[in-house]
């Protein structure tokens, strides 16, 4: 009587992938996101992004708005970076209508633009300590700096959140007299707040085990993969379009342009972290020379009507680069309005990056690509 | 006194007894919860629940409350029968677990001969529950959730018992107020800092807290096999978790930090009761807030992290605290030279850690290829 | 077809600026149309080059165009058209590409091969603008799983209202046309908003003709704002003449929701009016609420009565031109409220001018009321 045994082998075995939705209610999906993933074990085979739950035809209303009216809708494309995004939509209307806008003016952007940059990866690394597994202490060191930056940006602008302040040939009305000593004292205590979120995230040794080396992108893949701001950066590519196509007085002002290594989550943080320091330092050469003088360019009518053409704008935003097409006819209202969300391209590299790692791993990539949903779905 | 009242009849003493852990446990997890939100809030410059009652104190009962009056709810393609006993599987060894614990010398509920074995059997009970509940649910993320910890808690069971191990081989018992008496000079962390160190990440890992929640994280499996749970079998699930962190702390107190012992003989005869029971309440306190500690200052590992870390280098230097104990044993060496061998092995440990935490490098990437278009 | 050159004036050649240098010096012999913008150099091309000038974009060593920045949709009315942005990274240049195609030929190759960021792009452009990128890897809608059905972005689709065009309510809106010429034998009356969007783009078109001309015979601004405005001007004459040659269309001359909510209030006065002469007589709230009802089904089935009625008089609705054929039992109802409406309107202001007492003046319309209705019969 002889039973053979032998140990079943994997080909014995009937296994399955399945599929684990992760969104649109999730708490690591920063809005509504969805993804489907086909895990085998705790390998993910397959990532299938889903996107749309937030299309509120931000391209389309502006269509039937006058030009001053769509400032409004980029504070609600990119709801962490409105100053940014802003920035992008006057300006393309300047280079369309040919308005030069006033040096006070300028500076004032910038520095708001750059201060938004700050609160922008103050954001991110609270959410992204949230995704690796933080409780919640990394996002409540982010936010008390950004609540900071935030309560200077509501007495400059009256609004925590959606601010429309910048306007086609300037901004909106002066800032406040103590305004310097203001954002000075603000740049200090974030600077310190953005050591302490250092000390806390990037030589933890789990945050190390955990994100270096992890989905790797190489500057070719980076390029043809359409990533750009610090997802590219981190690649090792040296590209920022501040310095590349220097736009608004961004020539006027020095700073670093940090990257990384090989493109992996870690030097995602690394460039981050370094940019925020960067931008601090931008603020303060923008603090040191910013002129008195008119914030408004002269002769604008009430109704602003671009003359026929089209720009293809585009800024540096805290995720990449965040572009405006502009398309007039001439008369008071955009005929074409597209917005390029810079986390829209990044996100559509979620799979490339994602598939063959762990669950665990797909779930702190996604945080890494820093993605805002109303700018993807727009 | 209580005690005293009824000691005569063996039913009613044991009756009594039971009915004291009945109503304790519930009350020190109550007063946890507030300890480990106030803490933590504390640690991430919050001020934690302050609104119910004085600094919030009453912030624990007003959830209990909460807590015991929602809906139970089931989902409909649950297995009901493993879904609806999964909690009591997990909440019943752990009181089961209480009763081998001695709080002073003369304050227990039973002293056992196998204490620690039968401590170290009755906790590993829990994992069936986990995995009942993550089965029956019938969702992925519980499912996941479920076998990451049947996973992580059969893993790091072993460690936590080899270091376990190493510390009665030294007082030669398995009885815990035995292995107590033993360390009336010096406690055992001294002798036996690497099963100490072991013995906190294992239990760290026990506990499901920081870095080894997988099993319950909440950005990835969205609190894993207690997803479905609401109402009263969530908060059995809850009042398992921390009688367990409880029970862990009072264990390591015992049998590291030396128990009811007042270090540098501060009473000169017998340890007074009262004296006894603070000592016990302090190091455990201590284990308890390094625990929340962790919690509130580390990420989580990946799964394949968490499990090469116990078997490549928790599993291996246990055994070495192991062996060295039994040289010493075998040769009679003096326990001295224990502090400086066990100190070394720990050093090793952590340098060993360190290492791995930095090692740069690209990562080994599976051998899954998209097809088509990578995007 | 080009879109015109945005800032400068058409009548002179705009000189090709490098990177367009580059793009003529690489693809000898095609047909490029050069332009700039107020950044970017702009190359439009035709849709049968398309392709090659891509391949020619990506892989020539002094274009290098590796990064695809943007690539964004247009609807020009009678075209489509895509603009693709591109930088070099290599040579740190950027350029802009169109192609167009006719709406009726929707069809664009894609070039998701050459930078994969096209990808998501592609397929977004092809959910909201309908445009097909032949050769798409993935050509599943990318925003909604099921696909719209139409195409949002499109001019032709309107922002306004937008709910009412969701399918569902198409449906509905077609059953109702059906049932409605079946009844009366005439035909269903024209959507008006497919009426509006139509001459909104006759209108663009004529503009843009318009404007084309002038251009092209080289006016000054202003007198080509004047030409265009001309053209429309002309144009509205037109259409208002037409208008007035056709019959009106029927669905225009009654406001359905003035009609319901008129006979929402005359319910709910007469509600009040019952409920209190019921409480002034002092009975039960059970016995109230009776009266009620029955003064309300009254009413309706007065209603009814008074709908019926110009339907079995054809001679009373030819009385007024302006109204639909006379079936329309809600058109007529509505008519009868709305005229009922003006007498009380009209009774009202000359007792008031005469200057009686509020109850008198109640009086006064009642009669009017009543007489009314007995011509009506």
């Amino acid at each position: 009587m002889a039973i053979e045994t032998r140990p079943p082998h994997e080909s014995d075995l009937e296994t399955i992938d399945i599929n684990v939705n992760v969104g649109p209610q999730h708490p690591a999906t920063h809005g509504v996101f969805r993804m489907v993933l086909t895990i085998d074990g705790e390998l993910v085979v397959d990532v299938d992004p889903v996107i749309g739950y937030m299309h509120r035809g931000n391209e389309k209303l502006p269509e039937n708005c006058d030009y001053r009216q769509v400032i409004g809708y980029h504070d609600r494309t990119d709801y962490l970076a409105q100053f940014n995004t802003e920035h992008c939509y006057v300006e393309a209307v300047e280079r369309l209508a040919g308005i030069k806008p006033p040096e006070r003016a300028e500076y004032i952007r910038v520095v708001l633009a750059e201060m938004n940059r700050i609160a922008s990866h103050l954001m991110f690394f609270g959410a992204f300590g949230t995704d690796i597994g933080l409780f919640g202490t990394s996002f409540m060191y982010a936010f008390r700096d950004r609540e900071t930056i935030q309560d200077f940006f509501e007495e400059i602008t009256g609004e925590r959140m959606m601010y429309n302040y910048f306007r086609p040939g300037g901004v909106a009305w002066d800032l406040p007299d103590n305004f310097r000593q203001r954002c000075s004292q603000v740049l200090d205590s974030v600077e310190r707040g953005v050591e302490q979120l250092d000390g806390l995230m990037m030589e933890n040794e789990v945050v190390l085990a955990r994100c270096r080396g992890l989905s790797p992108v190489t500057v070719e893949d980076g390029i043809n993969w359409g990533l750009s701001g610090p997802m590219l950066r981190a690649t090792g590519l040296k590209h920022d379009i501040r310095r590349a196509e220097p736009y608004s007085i961004y020539d006027r002002f020095q700073f670093d342009i940090p990257t990384g290594k090989q493109g992996d989550v870690y030097d995602r943080l690394v460039v981050r972290l370094e940019e925020m320091h960067q931008s601090a330092w931008i603020v303060r050469q923008a603090l040191e020379t910013m002129p008195e003088g008119p914030i408004m360019a002269e002769g604008l009518k009430r109704v602003l009507r671009v003359p026929a053409g089209e720009v293809y704008m585009r800024v540096e935003s805290p995720r990449g680069e965040y572009g405006v097409y502009l398309v007039s006819q001439g008369s008071d209202k955009p005929w074409r309005h597209k917005v390029r969300g810079a986390s829209f391209s990044n996100l559509s590299a979620l799979r490339a990056m994602s598939v063959g790692n762990f669950v665990s791993d797909v779930i702190i990539i996604l945080g890494s690509i820093d993605i805002v949903l109303c700018e993807v779905d727009r | 006194m209580f005690l005293a009242l009824v000691s005569g009849n063996p039913w009613l003493e044991s009756l009594a007894r039971l009915a004291i852990i009945a109503v304790l446990v519930p009350v020190t997890v109550i007063i946890l919860t507030w300890v480990e939100r106030k803490v933590i809030g504390r640690l991430q410059m919050r001020l934690g629940p302050m609104r119910v009652g004085p600094y919030g104190t009453l912030q624990g009962v007003a959830d209990t409350i909460k807590l015991l009056t929602k809906e139970d709810v089931r989902p409909q393609t649950a297995d009901r029968w493993v879904f609806e006993l999964a909690p009591f599987v997990i909440v019943v060894p752990v009181f089961m677990a209480v009763v081998a614990i001695p709080f002073t010398a003369d304050l227990f509920i039973q002293n056992l001969t196998l204490g620690v074995f039968y401590f170290v059997a009755v906790s590993g009970l829990s994992i069936v529950g986990f995995v009942m509940a993550g089965w029956g649910s019938d969702n992925k993320y519980a499912l996941l959730g479920g076998v990451r910890a049947a996973a992580q808690l059969i893993s790091y069971e072993i460690p936590l018992v080899m270091a376990i191990v190493a510390v009665a081989m030294l007082s030669q018992s398995l009885n815990l107020a035995v292995i107590v008496g033993a360390q009336e000079d010096t406690p055992n962390i001294a002798f036996q800092s690497l099963a100490f160190l072991i013995f906190a990440i294992a239990g760290l890992a026990e506990l499901y807290r920081q870095p080894f929640d997988i099993p319950v994280a909440e950005s990835e499996v969205v609190g894993g096999p207690f997803v479905e749970y609401s109402g009263i079998r969530w908060s059995m699930f809850q009042l398992g978790e921390f009688v367990n962190l409880v029970l862990i702390s009072i264990l390591g107190s015992l049998i590291f930090l030396g128990g009811w012992q007042w270090p540098w003989s501060v009473f000169d005869e017998s340890v007074p009761v009262v004296a006894q029971i603070a000592m016990m309440a302090v190091k455990t306190a201590a284990f308890i807030l390094f625990f929340m500690w962790m919690r509130a200052s580390l990420p989580r590992l990946r799964i394949d992290q968490m499990m090469s870390f116990c078997w490549q280098l928790l599993l291996p230097f246990a055994l070495l605290q192991i062996i060295i104990n039994g040289l010493v044993l075998v040769y009679d060496w003096p326990n001295e030279i224990l502090i400086p061998l066990s100190g070394a092995g720990a050093a090793g440990a952590v340098y060993l850690t360190y290492r791995a935490a930095r090692a740069t490098g690209v990562r080994y990437q599976p051998g899954y290829q998209t097809v088509g278009s990578v995007l | 077809m080009v879109h015109e050159a945005p800032t400068a004036a058409p009548a002179e050649p705009i000189e090709p600026g490098p990177v367009a240098r580059l793009f003529q010096s690489a693809l000898r012999g095609l047909a490029l149309e050069i332009g700039q913008s107020p950044i970017d150099e702009v190359v439009s091309v035709r849709r049968e080059d398309f392709a090659r000038v891509m391949e020619t974009a990506k892989n020539d060593e002094r274009l290098a165009l590796d990064y695809l920045r943007c690539l964004s949709g247009v609807d020009w009315l009678t075209d489509l058209e895509t603009v693709y942005h591109l930088h070099s990274f290599k040579h740190g240049h950027s350029i802009a590409i169109k192609v167009r195609c006719p709406v009726s030929d929707a069809h664009i190759p894609s070039v998701s091969h050459l930078w994969e960021t096209a990808n998501w792009h592609e397929r977004e452009t092809q959910e909201l603008f309908g445009l097909v990128f032949d050769g798409h890897p993935d050509p599943r809608p990318l925003l909604t799983e099921e696909g719209l059905g139409y195409y949002i972005m499109r001019k032709s689709h309107p922002l306004a209202d937008i709910e009412e065009w969701q399918e569902d309510y198409l449906k509905t809106i077609e059953e109702a046309k059906a049932q409605m010429a079946a009844a009366t034998g005439v035909a269903a009356p024209v959507d008006e908003k497919a009426l509006k969007i139509q001459m909104a783009q006759q209108k663009a078109a004529i503009m843009k003709k318009a404007r084309d001309d002038a251009r092209a015979k080289g006016l000054s601004p202003e007198d080509e704002k004047a030409a265009v405005q001309e053209a429309i001007k002309k144009f509205e004459e037109e259409h208002a003449a037409g208008q007035a040659a056709a019959p009106t269309a029927p669905a225009k001359s009654v406001d359905e929701r003035a009609a319901k909510i008129q006979l929402a209030q005359q319910k709910a006065a007469l509600i009040t009016k019952t409920r209190n002469e019921a409480r002034a007589r002092g009975v039960s709230p059970e016995e109230e609420r009776q009266i009620v009802a029955e003064a309300l089904k009254k009413f309706s089935e007065e209603q009814e009565q008074a709908a019926a009625a110009p339907q079995a008089a054809p001679a009373q609705a030819a009385a007024a031109p302006a109204t639909p054929a006379a079936p329309m039992d809600r058109a007529a109802k509505i008519q009868l409220a709305q005229q009922k409406a003006a007498l009380i309107t009209k009774t009202r202001n000359e007792a008031r001018a005469r200057g009686v007492s509020p109850e008198e003046e109640r009086q006064i319309v009642a009669e009017a009321l009543k007489k009314f209705s007995e011509e009506q019969k």
